[in-house]
């Protein structure tokens, strides 16, 4: 009976998500939270590399767009920074990542999406490619090559923004 | 053959007595000095015996002889006497002929057409004695009626043709004027100047039988390969849609049969009717100090063996790893119970006060958040992804495309099922695509972690420090829960959700191993994605082709 009538809108949530974040960071990420201030349905994240891999060092900026029937419906992540990924398009920035479209889940928070964005680094799947070039490379097995133009763009591409906090 | 038109001309040719040409060596005369009379109309084929395609009837026009008294007598009536007779033609030449006669009683006109037979008549012209213009009657008229049952038609080897009164009436009287000598004719004295007077000047006729005849047939032929091609679309596109029926039914009895999951495959994307949704169980909740405190009106809270123990630790729970910080006694328990947080808005439930809804899976959420969900978007359970229908759910309707997925999907489970069992690196020669694919992944792998990894170990996130490994892991695992319960390899599963809660060494294998689980998600899922405007996709064509031939890729 204490529950019949809770808010639709998302934003306890995510202040809920966000508090979470603050008390308990995630090691994928840099930096996690609202563009601004008054708009809490625009986060902005900074996703590090994954040191050991051709994405070591990397840094790249992340666009998350929450929609206003979050979490039934899953918020649309993009990456601003270009990234040399087979299933991120390289212009773009789209993800291709089954847990943002289909597979979503109401009980995924945005930094256990971000974790799996993470991890799509280090598993890609050049089968469904957004990024034809390097997933072709993968195809052909020239994994020197991949590795050599990933790490190149990781280099050149890097995020340098300023740090909010 | 019906006729189209008769063309009457007067024709000068030499007498073959005097001059040893054949009889085609004759001269049509202008209109200004002779008889012409083309008639376009009014024109009734009594008979089309024995005309060929493109031969048609032509000859010296004449009329026959009668044997008896009484239809000679009857017949001067209607024949002048100076028309033209065989008599009047050269003799001991086989001239094609026309014969031309009036209609005027059974007995004689049958007279007629005995006399013709013994000539080289090609074409007999007709016409009922009269003074009307109108055209002649029917085929089946009684007055056409020579009351032998029509077997005049077989016994002549000739057509019969029927002009109108009066067209048979001027005909008639040209016949006997251009039946003697060619002084004797109209304009004689010119056509003498002209040609030499011993020649022989006569009617002729030809008759035009159906312009274009070859066409009908290029078109029979054109409707006749149409008419195949269509048959054999129809009995094609009949028997795969009987396939297709069967392939519907068949799913649909696994489906009630519990043996195909639709939505945790991916087939499709099933919502919980509202009716059922009503059925599960909804309490308040009380804090789970221990198992005698709960007022809970279910059966006990005990876990069953294995199976909800597994997912509820190898699955994810972004929303946990508070909870578990401040609770850490929950997590021994590691009943569903044990959940203090609704995991879809992230508030934490109140002992005593706020009403829960438990799912079969035993995970409990607010009722306003999870009803929205099951209710909108999927039936799995969000936490587990265990589905929160009965068994033997099926939706009302079993598509095409679902039997199309469904199919696809079992393939695919049937390879990748080969592939996990084989260690990862090995590859036997097999024809398989995905398993190129998985090794390519599989490879993609170890270039992506470059083996200096498993020397760095404090910076590699793999090795990282169990306390933080942990959350970590929860989060990265949501994807592969769907593909862990799905994976027909339990082995796999087993080791996998075994290993997760230590989490300290065999992370670098989980890691592998979830890369190929996700990849066999992957690839299941991005082939199939669960949307429910199935039948949409592709153009209107393909649509189409697709509604003909079903089960069409």
């Amino acid at each position: 009976m204490a529950s019949t009538s809770r808010p639709n809108s998302p934003l306890k949530r995510l202040l809920t998500e966000l508090q979470t974040y603050q008390s308990d960071p995630n090691d994928a990420l840099e930096e996690l939270g609202p563009v601004d201030d008054n708009e809490m349905t625009h986060w902005r994240a900074v996703m590090k590399g994954v040191p050991g891999t051709a994405y070591e060092g990397g840094c790249w900026l992340l666009d998350v767009q929450i929609p206003s029937t979050y979490p039934q419906k899953p918020p649309t992540v993009k990456f601003v920074t270009p990234i040399c990924h087979p299933n991120v398009d390289f212009k773009t920035g789209e993800i291709c990542l089954d847990l943002l479209k289909t597979s979503w889940s109401p009980a995924y928070t945005i930094t256990a999406t971000m974790t799996s964005i993470h991890q799509l680094l280090t598993s890609a799947e050049p089968d469904s490619p957004l990024n034809v070039d390097i997933a072709q490379l993968f195809r052909q097995g020239d994994y020197v090559g991949a590795e050599a133009l990933i790490r190149y763009y990781t280099e050149t591409e890097r995020y340098v923004g300023r740090r909010r906090y | 053959m019906t006729a189209q038109g008769v063309g009457i001309f007067t024709i000068e040719f030499p007498d073959p007595y005097t001059l040893s040409y054949y009889n085609d060596e004759f001269v049509t005369l202008g209109s200004n000095i002779s008889f012409q009379y083309p008639i376009t109309s009014n024109i009734q084929t009594l008979s089309a015996k024995d005309v060929e395609r493109g031969n048609d009837p032509y000859g010296i026009l004449y009329v026959p002889e009668l044997r008896s008294d009484g239809c000679k007598e009857a017949e001067g009536s209607y024949v002048p006497t100076n028309a033209t007779r065989l008599r009047n033609l050269p003799s001991g030449t086989d001239y094609a002929l026309i014969g031309f006669l009036p209609w005027f009683s059974p007995q004689c006109v049958l007279e007629y057409f005995q006399s013709a037979r013994t000539s080289p008549v090609k074409a007999l012209l007709v016409y009922q004695p009269g003074t009307t213009n109108a055209p002649p009657p029917g085929n089946n008229d009684p007055s056409w009626s020579l009351g032998d049952g029509g077997n005049w038609e077989d016994a002549n080897k000739f057509p019969v043709y029927a002009l109108s009164s009066t067209s048979g009436t001027i005909v008639m009287t040209q016949l006997s004027l251009y039946s003697g000598n060619m002084t004797d004719a109209p304009h004689g004295d010119e056509l003498a100047s002209l040609f030499s007077p011993t020649d022989y000047v006569r009617l002729w006729a030809t008759v035009n039988t159906q312009a274009g005849s070859q066409l009908p047939s290029l078109w029979v032929f054109l409707v006749i390969v149409l008419g195949l091609l269509l048959l054999i679309i129809f009995v094609t596109s009949s028997f795969m849609h009987i396939v297709q029926r069967r392939r519907r039914r068949d799913l649909q009895r696994r489906v009630v049969e519990g043996e195909v999951d639709l939505e945790a495959l991916g087939v499709k994307r099933l919502t919980v009717p509202r009716e059922y949704l009503e059925k599960l169980p909804l309490y308040t909740y009380s804090v789970p100090g221990g198992d005698l405190e709960k007022t809970v009106p279910q059966e006990s809270p005990q876990p069953r063996d294995g199976a909800p123990e597994t997912t509820e630790q190898a699955t994810p729970a972004p929303g946990v790893p508070t909870a578990q910080n401040d609770a850490t006694v929950s997590n021994q328990a590691s009943s569903a119970f044990s959940q203090p947080t609704c995991p879809i808005c992230l508030d934490d439930f109140i002992s005593n006060e706020t009403q829960v809804r438990e799912l079969p899976c035993r995970h409990i959420f607010h009722p306003d958040c999870v009803d929205t969900f099951l209710l909108s978007n999927s039936s799995l359970c969000p936490m587990c992804k265990k589905s929160v229908l009965p068994g033997g759910y099926c939706p009302a309707k079993i598509t095409n495309i679902m039997v199309r997925r469904e199919r696809m999907i079992r393939r695919m489970r049937a390879r990748g099922e080969s592939e996990s069992i084989e260690p990862t690196g090995q590859r036997t020669g097999g024809p398989v695509s995905l398993r190129d694919r998985l090794a390519s992944t599989a490879f993609g792998r170890r270039v992506f972690g470059s083996p200096e990894q498993t020397q760095s170990g404090p910076n590699d996130i793999e090795m990282a420090s169990p306390e933080t490994a942990q959350p970590q892991a929860s989060g990265a695992l949501p994807a592969p829960a769907p593909a862990t319960e799905i994976t027909p390899a339990p082995d796999l599963a087993h080791t996998r959700s075994q290993a997760a809660p230590e989490c300290t060494e065999p992370e670098t294998r989980n890691r592998r191993e979830w890369a190929r689980q996700r990849a066999l998600a992957l690839v299941s899922n991005s082939r199939a994605p669960a949307t429910d405007d199935e039948g949409n996709s592709g153009s209107r064509w393909r649509r189409g082709l697709r509604k003909v031939f079903p089960g069409f890729r």
